[in-house]
This record gives C-alpha cells, sequence and structure tokens, in this order.
C-alpha cells in the first residue's frame, strides 16, 4: 500500500507542479539521512548541528522559493536599485511540507519520535497526497504511528471520510465559491460600492476563507479517513469564538499548534516574563503571517493579530473580573468577530489603500436604509450567508450526531444524498474552477 | 480491495453514471425556479460545427476580412451604408465606458444610439434571457454592438459557451452587428478564437493584444482608453461587413450623455 500510495502522491504533486516532485524526493532524502545521523550522533552538539543543517536547508529552499523576490524588491526599495525580479514559480504546497519535514527533524533530535525505517515511510509521510498540497499540517509524532500500525478502515471511517468530503465539497464548491463571486466584485473594484455593499464583501469574505479552507481541509481530512489515516480536526467552528486566543485554538490548528510547539514554545513562551511572553506571541504571529505570503500586508496581517493576542492577554486580569453571562459573551464575540473579519480585509484585499478604502466606506458610506434594497438586489446571497452563519454555531456534538446518522443510514440514502450535493455544485458551479485560496501559500 | 469499499465505490459510480446520463439526456427537470442544470460533459464530448460554418452562406453582406483582420480574397471593401441607424450596444461592465464614447460617434452621424450594461455579465446570462431580443425590440435596432467576453477571459472550456454566443447571434438575427472583443488583461484561454469563429466574417473585432490604460482594478479600461478602444474600432469599420457612417466626432458637439440602461449584476 505505501508504494502504490507514494507513487499516487508524487504524480499527483507532478501534476500539479511539474518537475518540482523531484525538489520533494530530495528533500525529502536528505531530511531522511539526516535524521538518522541526528539519531546516531554520538553527541548532542552533533544531534543539534545536524538538526539546524536540515532546518536551514529546508527554509533556504522555501525561502528562495517564496521570499527572494519579496525581499530583493524591499532591497532594491531601500537603495533605489533596478529591480528585475526573478522568475521563480512557487512550488504548490512547499510551505506545508516544509513545515512538516521541519517538525520530523527536530521531533527526531527532541527524541519525541525514531526516524523511520525507510526512507519510503518517510516520503510517505511527507507527500501524503491528501495533505500535500494545503495541509493540514501533519505532525510525524501522530501521523508515523498509525502508518506503522497499518490498521485496515472502519466502515467508520470509511462513511466518515465519505461525509466529510460531502461536507468539504459543501463548503468550497458550493459555498465558498458562490459567495466569493459577489466578494471578488468588492474587492476587485472597492471605490464602486456603497459602505453596505462593502460590508457584506467583508463579511462575506470572512465566511469564503472560512468555508474555503476548512472545507479544503474536510476533504483531505476524509479522503485520509477513506484510507484508515486520522489527520486530526484543523478547524472547530473559529467564528464561534470569544477573544482572539480562542480564535487561535480554533483556526487552522494544525499550523498555530506548529507555531506554538516549533516557534512559540522555542522562543521562551511564557516561561521568561510577562513582557518576553507578548513579544513571543507577537513574532510567532509575525512568522505566522509572513508564511501565508511573500508581502507586507500578511506581515500586517499577523502582526495585528499578534498585538490582540497580547492585548488580550495583558487585559485577562481584569477580564476575569466581568461576569460571564449571555450579554458580556456576545459583546466579546462581537468584538473578536469584529476584529478578525476586519483584519482580513488586509488579508484579501490588493493593497494596503485598497484595505483602508474599504474599511473607511464601511464606517463613512454606511446607510442602514441600504440594507432592505441589498436584500432585494441578492437574496440568495444573503439566504446562503445567513444559513452559513447559522450552521457554523450548530454545537460540534450536533454535527457529531449528523455523521454518526450518515454513517449508519441505509446505503441508498448515502447515495441520495451525494446525487443531492453533485447535483448542487453543479447548480452553483462558477465557470471559473476557483482554486483554493491556501493553495498559493 | 477490501470489500468494505464496495459500497463507496457503487456510490461513486452510480453517482457518476446518472449524472453523466442526464447530462446526456433531453430530459428537462423544471424545479419552479428553472431547470435542473446539467453537467456540461455532452459540450466536451460533442464538437458541433462552427456558426461560422453554419452562418457563413446565409449571410447577406460582403465579407471584406475575416475575423482576424484578413482581406477575403476576391472581395472588395463593402460600401459604406450611409442611412442612420439605430444603435445598440449591450453588454458588460465594459459598455458604459464605450457607450460615452460611441454615443459622441452616434450624435456625429446622426444614428440614434442606446446601450444596455448589465454589469457581470457573460454570454450564457444574455443567452439564458430575451433580455437582448427585448431591447431590440424597444430601441427598433437595426445595428448591433456587443460587448461580451470580459468575464470569461478564464474560462477553460469556451467551447462550453459556443451555444449561448450562437443563440445570441440568432436573438440578433440578420440584423448587422459587430462583436467587440475582451480587452484581455490576461491571457483567455480561447475565448476571442471561438467568438472570432462563431461570429460571421468582418464582424468580429479583436481588442486583444491592444494596449490599455486600466482602472485601478486592473481590469476595466478608464474612460480616456475606452475613447482610444472606440476610435480604433470606428478606425476599422470601413474594413468591417457593414460599415455604416463613422466620422471621427467634431470637438463643437459638446457633451454628449448617451441613454444607459443599467441592469443589475446577477451572480452567475
Amino acid at each position: 500500500m505505501i508504494i502504490y500510495v507514494v507513487c499516487f502522491s508524487l504524480y499527483f504533486y507532478y501534476k500539479s507542479s511539474g518537475l518540482f516532485f523531484l525538489m520533494l524526493i530530495a528533500t525529502s532524502m536528505v531530511d531522511w539521512i539526516i535524521s538518522w545521523g541526528i539519531a546516531k550522533a554520538k553527541t548532542r552538539r552533533q544531534a543539534l548541528t545536524l538538526m539546524w543543517l536540515s532546518i536551514i536547508i529546508s527554509l533556504s529552499i522555501l525561502g528562495y522559493f517564496k521570499y527572494a523576490n519579496f525581499f530583493l524588491w524591499n532591497w532594491n526599495q531601500m537603495v533605489q536599485g533596478n529591480f528585475q525580479p526573478l522568475d521563480i514559480i512557487l512550488p504548490v504546497g512547499i510551505s506545508f511540507y516544509t513545515f512538516q519535514s521541519i517538525s520530523y527533524v527536530v521531533d527526531v533530535y527532541k527524541k519525541r519520535i525514531r526516524p523511520t525505517g525507510s526512507w519510503m515511510e518517510y516520503i510517505f509521510f511527507l507527500s501524503f497526497f491528501p495533505a500535500l498540497v494545503a495541509g493540514p499540517i501533519v505532525r510525524a509524532d501522530y501521523f508515523l504511528p498509525q502508518l506503522k500500525k497499518n490498521e485496515e478502515p472502519t466502515r467508520n471511517d470509511i462513511y466518515g471520510g465519505l461525509w466529510l468530503i460531502i461536507i468539504g465539497i459543501v463548503k468550497k464548491a458550493v459555498i465558498a465559491d458562490y459567495i466569493a463571486q459577489y466578494n471578488d466584485l468588492i474587492f476587485n473594484d472597492p471605490s464602486m460600492y456603497t459602505g453596505v455593499q462593502t460590508l457584506m464583501g467583508v463579511l462575506g469574505y470572512t465566511m469564503q476563507i472560512y468555508c474555503d479552507f476548512s472545507g479544503y481541509s474536510d476533504m483531505a481530512i476524509g479522503l485520509a479517513l477513506l484510507m484508515g489515516f486520522k489527520l486530526g480536526i484543523n478547524f472547530n467552528s473559529p467564528y464561534q469564538s470569544c477573544n482572539l486566543t480562542d480564535f487561535w485554538r480554533r483556526w487552522h490548528i494544525s499550523l498555530s499548534s506548529w507555531l506554538r510547539d516549533y516557534v512559540y514554545i522555542p522562543l521562551g513562551g511564557n516561561r521568561k516574563g510577562v513582557f518576553r511572553t507578548y513579544l513571543n506571541n507577537f513574532l510567532t504571529m509575525l512568522i505566522g503571517g509572513l508564511w501565508h505570503g511573500a508581502a507586507w500586508k500578511f506581515i500586517f496581517w499577523g502582526a495585528m493579530h499578534g498585538i490582540g493576542l497580547a492585548i488580550h492577554k495583558a487585559s485577562r486580569p481584569v477580564l476575569d473580573r466581568i461576569p460571564d453571562n449571555w450579554a458580556t459573551k456576545f459583546i466579546f464575540w462581537l468584538m473578536t468577530f469584529i476584529y478578525v473579519s476586519l483584519l482580513w480585509v488586509f488579508f484579501r484585499a490588493a493593497s494596503f489603500e485598497d484595505s483602508v478604502l474599504i474599511i473607511r466606506n464601511i464606517f463613512v458610506d454606511f446607510y442602514w436604509n441600504q440594507i432592505p434594497q441589498f436584500m432585494t438586489i441578492r437574496p440568495e446571497w444573503c439566504v446562503m450567508m445567513l444559513a452559513l452563519i447559522i450552521f457554523h454555531f450548530v454545537p460540534q456534538r450536533v454535527a457529531d450526531r449528523c455523521q454518526q446518522i450518515f454513517v449508519i443510514s441505509p446505503w441508498i440514502v448515502k447515495l441520495a444524498v451525494f446525487l443531492i450535493v453533485v447535483q448542487l455544485v453543479i447548480e452553483y458551479m462558477s465557470e471559473e474552477v476557483a482554486p483554493f485560496i491556501y493553495f498559493q501559500f | 480491495m477490501s470489500r468494505k469499499y464496495i459500497g463507496l465505490w457503487l456510490i461513486l459510480s452510480i453517482s457518476l453514471i446518472l449524472v453523466l446520463l442526464f447530462s446526456l439526456s433531453d430530459i428537462e427537470v423544471d424545479t419552479g425556479r428553472g431547470p435542473l442544470k446539467k453537467a456540461p460533459f455532452r459540450e466536451h464530448i460533442f464538437a458541433k460545427k462552427s456558426d461560422g460554418e453554419r452562418r457563413g452562406k446565409k449571410s447577406r453582406v460582403v465579407d471584406m476580412v475575416d475575423n482576424e483582420g484578413n482581406p477575403v480574397e476576391g472581395s472588395s471593401l463593402a460600401e459604406v451604408d450611409s442611412t442612420q441607424h439605430s444603435i445598440l450596444l449591450i453588454g458588460d461592465s465594459m459598455t458604459l465606458n464605450i457607450a460615452y464614447a460611441m454615443s459622441r460617434y452616434a450624435k456625429q452621424n446622426g444614428h440614434k444610439f442606446h446601450a444596455v450594461n448589465w454589469d457581470s455579465s457573460n454570454t450564457r446570462i444574455w443567452s439564458a434571457s430575451d433580455t437582448l431580443s427585448h431591447f431590440i425590440r424597444e430601441f427598433g435596432a437595426t445595428y448591433i454592438f456587443i460587448s461580451l467576453g470580459s468575464n470569461e477571459l478564464y474560462l477553460k472550456n469556451p467551447d462550453s459557451r459556443r451555444p449561448d454566443v450562437r443563440r445570441i447571434l440568432d436573438m440578433v438575427g440578420e440584423r448587422p452587428y459587430i462583436w467587440i472583443g475582451p480587452p484581455n488583461w490576461k491571457e483567455d484561454f480561447g475565448i476571442n478564437d471561438m467568438l472570432a469563429e462563431e461570429c460571421r466574417s468582418g464582424s468580429f473585432f479583436r481588442s486583444a493584444g491592444m494596449e490599455f490604460e486600466r482602472k485601478k482594478d486592473r481590469v476595466h479600461p478608464t474612460r480616456h482608453a475606452s475613447e482610444l478602444w472606440v476610435d480604433s474600432i470606428m478606425r476599422w469599420m470601413p474594413k468591417s461587413a457593414h460599415p455604416i457612417l463613422a466620422n471621427v466626432p467634431s470637438d463643437s458637439l459638446g457633451k454628449v450623455d448617451p441613454h444607459v440602461t443599467f441592469l443589475k449584476a446577477l451572480n452567475k
């Protein structure tokens, strides 16, 4: 099974990134050899050197492909040079598998895991196709033991996986792609729209990026489950969060936990005093922002999240004294949601000026009486957004129950559900097959 | 293969077969909001004759240039139709700025001019509605300009829009028309070629390859660029299949407010 899946994964990567699949093979070989070097190192210092060697190689490759032009451009801005961008194509999923390989080598160094017995097992882990191009970022200590156990998937796994794929398809191909068509109008030409229209576009993008990315994650997790592998949860209703710390525990969990374990804690975490805790938080989020893309807007987005997290942590003593009731919960939820949504504007807009214009439009050019008009013009969009918000607040136990009902339902019901979803996709299919937003990272 | 997967494979294969059969059949299932859409297998499987071939012999106008701008052998320049026309310009969000410039030409040359700007529209939207027929009737249009295709540049399979283009051209009927090709801001996947094939010879103005100053969205040509664009179309007019009076507007014409009907953008 391992060889078959590895071949398919590499073919899959070849179809999406061409000859870069050779780089993936080379990276995996280097990491695997180094990981054995670390395991067999006679001294701790030798192991440490090898670990850094692997990290530097991985980050250099990532840095060249993803950040070279960004740094060159900024350098040229500073020295007023004549910048010619390098002709670099970013291999799909490089940010994801680089982080996976770093975590593997670090875990071997920290003796959390043993290196895989064969290179084939390691490349299976690194190139596992469901998670290869857009995550989740799979951790070796979680994944490799499953590979060793080589357990057959159960009926629950297969139909649970199918359920997740169905949910993922609905989120991505029906909802995200549909609402994106309106959001794109707003973000492509923000000066053309009123405050109400812009606000709807911002709310739309807030839900779009969630549906897009969590939809992909659901499909990846579902696909892996079909083969009997568990990748872990990647999103947990993030917009239910009542504070930013909670948001990052629920949003892109595999990335935020990776950043926590391999950036925040090595930086000192909360062990070096209050100021360093905030600083570490800030730096971690800055790196998280930069991971999303080589642009100042992503750095700004990360920095603002870092500042938000620091403010939340700093104000905890005060917040803890506030009575915990529905009213306060609602206020905190609203504040968190607004903050997160406004930061998505910087994430999505083409430029900083556009982001400012969009936010300005919402606050300066907003007239309540335009809302009914908007709803009349775009009833379907509004209904979909409303349904999405309601579904987002469905408790996890209800969602789990739905999955269980699907798993135990008769075969014909499963077929009917699948067919309905396929037809929904056809009905809402936009002609442009919108790529997954996270493919670009 | 483990027997556990049989149910899953059955679900996937039966779904594929049903979707395929439904897309190839002529069965229409009305949902009350229109017929159920079909997966585009039919368009992929059956290639149809191009409208250029279908229409070529029926055309009553003399073909002067093909849709690449090359002269057609054995033909001479068509005589300029000096009658005053009722011009109708329809299309997507590119239409408005074209309308500003074109209305000046219309006024200068004694034509009536109406424009219908349907934001975010595409050939499918226009072909699926009777909007074009309605406005042709309402304005008594005798000459049509069509500016569609910009929202379809990204189509990986532009052939899927052939039937829509044909339906639009069927609505135009025997009236002379010019299809103004989209002002590409990125490479298309063949929409321009498909439009050129479907339109009568000398009735497609290829805008792709022209340089445009763009608005901030990097997509729409600016008002000034659209004026230059229309100038190019009008300079090309004598080579078109059915040239009409298109003298350059004089400066003394003053401000011309085009009659533009705006249709609200629909989600595709």
